[in-house]
């Protein structure tokens, strides 16, 4: 979402292990893209995984066939949606903060509740992606761990000066951590091919 | 700036990679950085390996692309694009190198370089060996080291010892047209200017060289054929004679000579002989009668031997008394009468060559014994190479007995230049010649040789084995590289190093006056500049030293 300014908050952890966490989004279409980093209170660093927008009741939002092909029209004209249904997100952590000092790997405790995430400025990602040990974090991860690993460096990839270098960096690594899964790596590489 | 803008973070230009795996026995693997291609790579170059305290001088003597997966090679050429071979390069797949440790230097700055006895720690630093390095290693020219040429890719000298050089029986291989003449000719002017150039007696040297083909006295042509080079006399007029036993010839090719050879037939013994059997074709029986003949004769054997009048009575009783049969005695006649037909052969000679040479020597001069025409005639050359280098061999031994032990009073440190050796040194005949002995002997009577031979694998393994420094161009012969490389350790990969040679101007150096075996291109001979090495630099030497005194 490039319309975000920058750390202007996204959401509200509302789950959370070590290894990750869910946030709620403040708006019902605020899902950060895929891969996106993300940051909270700590700070904790995560890339985004997966999102779901599901009724708060638990019951299935039925459709609604009103001929109205405009999302946000169709919102207005039934502003009680937004108050019965919600959009959650889940973030896999890859590092921490600590001071000055940047961790690329999982923070002494589990992300708070509540806790604000934001979405990472364009700086913050460049520093945070100098170290590229975090990918291994993120392979091993939840199912789709490829297609995010993937998706994050395309995204990291354009807060570095040069995009190419930084994506032939992360090949480098990628094949490190795959060199006994060739087809895995093929098809990560094909997927963050400048 | 960024760590994926420097892949190795810690890297510096000249870095090739980390030892991974090996052993001192079979040389160690070194991992070769993703920033490094291997096309930039060659057989044959120098690296260095920072190891926890020492530096480990080696060659790389093998080049291979490796993969950390067997698979993964396998399984990629869908992708391989610029991209994904970037990507691999160095992390799935990698180049690997071969490299043989043989010098260690130590820690400190003087220390000097010493045969590697063990081998650098996992993950020790592998690097392009930098000039500092091969200067280290091969010295820099001055009063004990002469340049031969330099290391392939690089800017250095390359150094022979000058000492090293000279206090044992060295030689020049390669098959013909690989400029073997060539680089005898650089070697033998590097020893007479760093003779020269000595201060104290007993490290100066003086060349005798048995020159086949007019090569090296006052012109010789340029490597390729055409044209011509300056030759030692040139370059050295003061300390060069030149004596010729084709007068003719050397009138003809306008060389000044400084003296005539000729050879009395009261100077040739039946030894002489012996040697010539099989270019004279002589039967064992034949040469006996030689013997037989000198025992009565004495001096004038070869004389009487030629006028003896087999049918006259006074013949007959000769050969009788001597148990000769006739046709021993017509077969060594035969023999005989062509030796009698050379030119500088003469029933009694006045001038006693062998005491003119010497003489030179002794005052310090070099001496080229011209062949001129006979440079073709095997038996000429195999004849006079002998008969002369017996006698002076014999005067030597004289001499260095007598001085006892008193260097001063010892003769001048002679080495003997001769082409087309395995004629003296081949295992038939190598017991009975002088340049066998020579050989064998080392420097023990203030003598050795500098041999030039095509053939190799005719020179008698005995004697190789004594030969100290060996320059070697290419040689394709497989008898031939054997018996040049019997009894190097690093045999093998020198053999790799040795095949791959380019036909000219490169030679493979190992043995006694190099640390460690070493590809040169030769240096540049036949430029003004060139010549001006070797003259210059002498005289202005002499000239300071003058004026510091």
């Amino acid at each position: 979402m490039n319309k975000q300014k920058p750390s202007e908050i996204i959401g509200q952890v509302v789950a959370a292990d070590i290894a990750s966490f869910t946030a709620q989004t403040l708006e019902l279409e605020g899902t950060p893209p895929l891969g996106s980093l993300v940051q909270t209170d700590g700070p904790i660093y995560a890339v985004v995984c997966d999102a779901h927008t599901e009724s708060i009741e638990g019951r299935r939002p039925v459709a609604h066939l009103s001929g109205e092909t405009n999302l946000e029209s169709f919102l207005d004209s039934n502003p009680h949606l937004r108050h019965l249904l919600r959009t959650t997100f889940e973030a896999v952590v890859v590092g921490h903060g600590d001071g000055p000092a940047l961790h690329h790997y999982l923070p002494p405790s589990a992300t708070p509740i509540f806790a604000p995430v934001r979405l990472c400025p364009q700086e913050e990602v460049a520093r945070f992606s100098q170290s590229l040990d975090f990918l291994k974090l993120l392979l091993s991860a939840a199912a789709n761990s490829d297609e995010v690993a993937a998706a994050c460096l395309r995204l990291a990839s354009a807060a570095h000066p040069d995009r190419r270098a930084f994506l032939v960096a992360a090949g480098k690594e990628l094949a490190r951590l795959l060199a006994d899964e060739p087809h895995r790596l093929t098809a990560i590489l094909r997927r963050i091919r400048p | 700036m960024s760590d994926h803008d420097k892949p190795e973070s810690q890297t510096t230009p000249d870095r090739l990679g980390l030892v991974v795996t090996g052993s001192l026995a079979s040389g160690l693997d070194v991992r070769l950085d993703s920033s490094r291609s291997v096309e930039d790579i060659a057989v044959g170059r120098y690296v260095t390996i920072q190891g926890q305290r020492s530096r480990f001088f080696s060659i790389i003597t093998d080049v291979e692309l490796r993969a950390v997966n067997r698979d993964i090679p396998w399984s990629l050429p869908e992708t391989a694009d610029d991209f994904a071979r970037e990507v691999m390069a160095g992390t799935a797949t990698f180049g690997s190198l071969h490299v043989v440790p043989y010098l260690k230097v130590g820690p400190t700055a003087d220390a000097q370089p010493e045969p590697a006895k063990t081998v650098p720690a996992h993950f020790a630093e592998v690097r392009e060996a930098s000039q500092e390095d091969v200067e280290r290693i091969f010295g820099q020219e001055d009063e004990s080291h002469f340049v031969i040429g330099s290391p392939l890719d690089m800017e250095v000298k390359v150094c022979l010892n000058y000492q090293r050089f000279a206090e044992r029986s060295n030689g020049v291989f390669g098959k013909s047209g690989t400029g073997k003449t060539f680089l005898a000719r650089i070697v033998l002017a590097s020893l007479i200017m760093k003779s020269n150039a000595q201060r104290e007696a007993e490290k100066r040297v003086v060349n005798l060289v048995f020159d086949m083909h007019n090569e090296y006295g006052w012109k010789g042509t340029r490597e390729g054929g055409s044209g011509e080079v300056k030759a030692l006399k040139q370059l050295f007029s003061a300390s060069v004679a030149i004596f010729t036993l084709d007068q003719e010839s050397s009138r003809r090719r306008q060389v000044a000579t400084d003296a005539v050879v000729e050879i009395g037939f009261d100077e040739v013994d039946p030894e002489d002989i012996e040697v010539l059997r099989e270019s004279l074709n002589l039967t064992e029986l034949a040469v006996d009668a030689a013997y037989t003949i000198e025992r009565r004769f004495g001096r004038r054997w070869m004389q009487q031997a030629l006028d003896l009048d087999v049918g006259s009575d006074e013949g007959r009783q000769v050969l009788h008394d001597g148990n000769v049969d006739d046709r021993s005695f017509r077969s060594l006649r035969r023999g005989l009468e062509r030796l009698a037909r050379l030119s500088f052969m003469r029933p009694h000679s006045e001038q006693n060559s062998v005491q003119t040479i010497l003489n030179y020597l002794q005052s310090g001069k070099n001496v080229v014994l011209e062949f001129g025409r006979h440079g073709d005639n095997i038996t000429a050359y195999v004849l006079v190479a002998n008969l002369l280098t017996r006698r002076i061999h014999e005067r030597y031994r004289q001499q260095k007995e007598a001085a006892m032990g008193d260097r001063a009073q010892e003769p001048i440190h002679l080495v003997i230049t001769i082409e087309e050796a395995h004629k003296f040194l081949n295992p038939q005949v190598t017991s009975q010649t002088i340049f066998g002995q020579i050989a064998r002997e080392m420097r023990k009577y203030n003598v050795t040789l500098l041999v030039i031979d095509q053939r190799p694998s005719g020179i008698d393994g005995e004697v190789m084995s004594q030969i100290g420094t060996k320059i070697t161009c290419l040689l394709d012969n497989e008898s031939d590289v054997d018996r040049v490389l019997e009894g190097v350790a690093e045999k093998r990969e020198l053999k790799g190093v040795l095949a791959r040679l380019e036909s000219r101007q490169q030679a493979l150096i190992f043995g006694h006056a190099v640390p460690m075996p070493v590809v040169v291109r030769t240096e540049e001979y036949g430029s003004e500049e060139s010549y001006g090495r070797f003259a210059e630099r002498p005289f202005r030497e002499r000239l300071e030293e003058i004026y510091s005194e």
